[in-house]
C-alpha cells in the first residue's frame, strides 16, 4: 500500500476529483484552494494548497497542464490538475483506512471528553 | 474609472510580487501568481478594499515563505545537522554573546535561560487547559518581550530605568492594540496591557530586589497597571479599527519584532 495520505491531502484530492462547485469544477490552483475551504470549512492558506499540490504531483496521483489566462490575471497561464488512477487508489485506500479503524465503534463516542 | 476596470488593473504590492516570485519555482512561479492576482481581483479587492485586500495579498506570500521556502531549504539540511547548529548558536548565544553583550556571569544567563523555559512550558501546559489562548497568549508574549528587555538593561553596567520604562509604556500600549484587535473589544484590549503590567511589575520589584539595584521606593510601581490600562485603551482604540483575520499578520510582525 502507497503511503497514507493526510487529511490535508485527501482533502485536495477529493476537490480535485469530486468538485461540488461550479469554480471547483475549473480544477486549476484557485478553484482547488476555494473547493478544500469549502470541505475543511475553515480558511486555508495558499501556500499549504499549492505546496500539497507540488507534493501530489511529484508521487504521481495528479497530474496537470497549463493553460493560458484571461485578462483578470493579466494574461498568466493557469495550470489545471486531473488525478490519475493512482491517485484514486490512494482516495480508497484513505477511505478503507478509516472504515477499518472504525468498524464496530458507534460514533459518535459518548464518556468523558 | 468604474469599479470593475479599477478591479481590473489594480495590483498587488511590488514587492510582495516580487517576493513570490523569488521563493517559487520558475514551473509554478506564473501559474500561481496569476492565481492569486485572480483571487485578488475579482474575489477579495471587491469585498474588503485595497488595504485589506494588500494585507490579504501579503499574507498570502507569507504561507508560501512558510510552507515552501523554508520547508525545502529545511529538508534540504540534515537533521543532525539543523539540530547541532541549533545546540551551538544556543550554547554560544548563552555562554559567550549575550554575557559579553550585558555583563552578566555566565552563572546568570543559564539561569536566566532556565526560568524562561520553564516558563513557556509552564504557559504550554497553561495552553491546553485554556481554550481561547489569544489574550494569555499576547499577555504572556508582553511579558516576554519586557523580561528580556529587563534582563539586559538592569544587568548592563550603568542601570538605565528609563529605557525600561520606555520599554513598558511601548509594550503595553502594543498590548492593548493586539487585544483588541483579537476580540474587537476595546475592553479586552485594556484587560490584556493590565494583566501583562502586572507581571511586568511583579518583574521588575523582583529584579531590583535579587540584584540590589537602584530604585525608586517600590510603592510607586502601583501606577504602573493604571498606566497600562490608560495606554492599554489607547491602543485598543486604535487596534478595535483593525479586527479583522488578516490583521492576524500585523500582530505577528509585531510581537516578533
Amino acid at each position: 500500500m502507497a503511503d497514507v495520505l493526510g487529511t490535508f491531502e485527501q482533502a485536495v484530492l477529493l476537490a480535485i476529483a469530486r468538485p461540488s462547485t461550479v469554480l471547483g469544477k475549473e480544477a486549476y490552483g484557485r478553484a482547488i484552494l476555494k473547493e478544500v475551504e469549502l470541505r475543511l470549512d475553515r480558511p486555508v492558506s495558499a501556500g499549504a494548497v499549492y505546496a500539497t499540490l507540488d507534493r501530489l504531483e511529484q508521487k504521481g496521483l495528479i497530474s496537470s497542464e497549463t493553460r493560458p489566462g484571461d485578462d483578470a490575471r493579466a494574461g498568466l497561464p493557469r495550470r489545471y490538475y486531473s488525478i490519475e488512477r493512482v491517485g484514486i487508489r490512494a482516495l480508497n485506500e484513505a477511505r478503507a483506512a478509516v472504515d477499518r479503524l472504525w468498524a464496530g465503534v458507534r460514533w459518535p463516542l459518548k464518556g468523558a471528553t | 474609472m468604474s469599479k470593475n476596470l479599477q478591479n481590473l488593473t489594480d495590483t498587488p504590492p511590488f514587492w510582495a510580487e516580487t517576493l513570490l516570485r523569488a521563493l517559487l519555482s520558475p514551473r509554478s512561479r506564473d501559474a500561481i501568481a496569476g492565481d492569486l492576482l485572480e483571487e485578488y481581483r475579482e474575489s477579495v479587492l471587491p469585498a474588503v478594499g485595497t488595504l485589506r485586500a494588500r494585507i490579504w495579498y501579503v499574507r498570502q506570500v507569507l504561507s508560501f515563505l512558510n510552507a515552501s521556502a523554508l520547508v525545502k531549504v529545511a529538508e534540504m539540511i540534515p537533521p543532525v545537522l539543523l539540530w547541532g547548529a541549533g545546540v551551538w548558536l544556543l550554547g554560544f548565544g548563552l555562554v559567550f554573546m549575550v554575557p559579553y553583550v550585558t555583563g552578566m556571569a555566565v552563572s546568570t544567563v543559564l539561569v536566566l535561560f532556565a526560568g524562561i523555559v520553564l516558563t513557556l512550558g509552564g504557559a504550554t501546559a497553561i495552553r491546553t487547559l485554556l481554550k481561547d489562548w489569544s489574550l494569555p497568549g499576547t499577555s504572556f508574549l508582553g511579558f516576554a518581550c519586557f523580561a528580556t528587555v529587563t534582563a539586559v538593561v538592569a544587568s548592563a553596567p550603568i542601570f538605565r530605568p528609563l529605557l525600561m520604562m520606555e520599554a513598558f509604556l511601548a509594550i503595553m500600549t502594543v498590548m492593548g492594540f493586539s487585544g483588541a484587535c483579537k476580540t474587537g473589544q476595546v475592553r479586552s484590549g485594556i484587560m490584556t496591557a493590565v494583566g501583562t503590567s502586572i507581571s511586568v511589575t511583579a518583574l521588575i520589584v523582583l529584579t531590583v530586589r535579587l540584584l540590589h539595584l537602584p530604585h525608586p521606593p517600590l510603592a510607586s510601581v502601583v501606577v504602573l497597571p493604571a498606566a497600562a490600562a490608560i495606554l492599554g485603551a489607547g491602543g485598543a482604540l486604535f487596534g478595535k479599527r483593525f479586527v479583522y483575520a488578516d490583521v492576524d499578520v500585523l500582530i505577528l510582525t509585531m510581537n516578533l519584532v
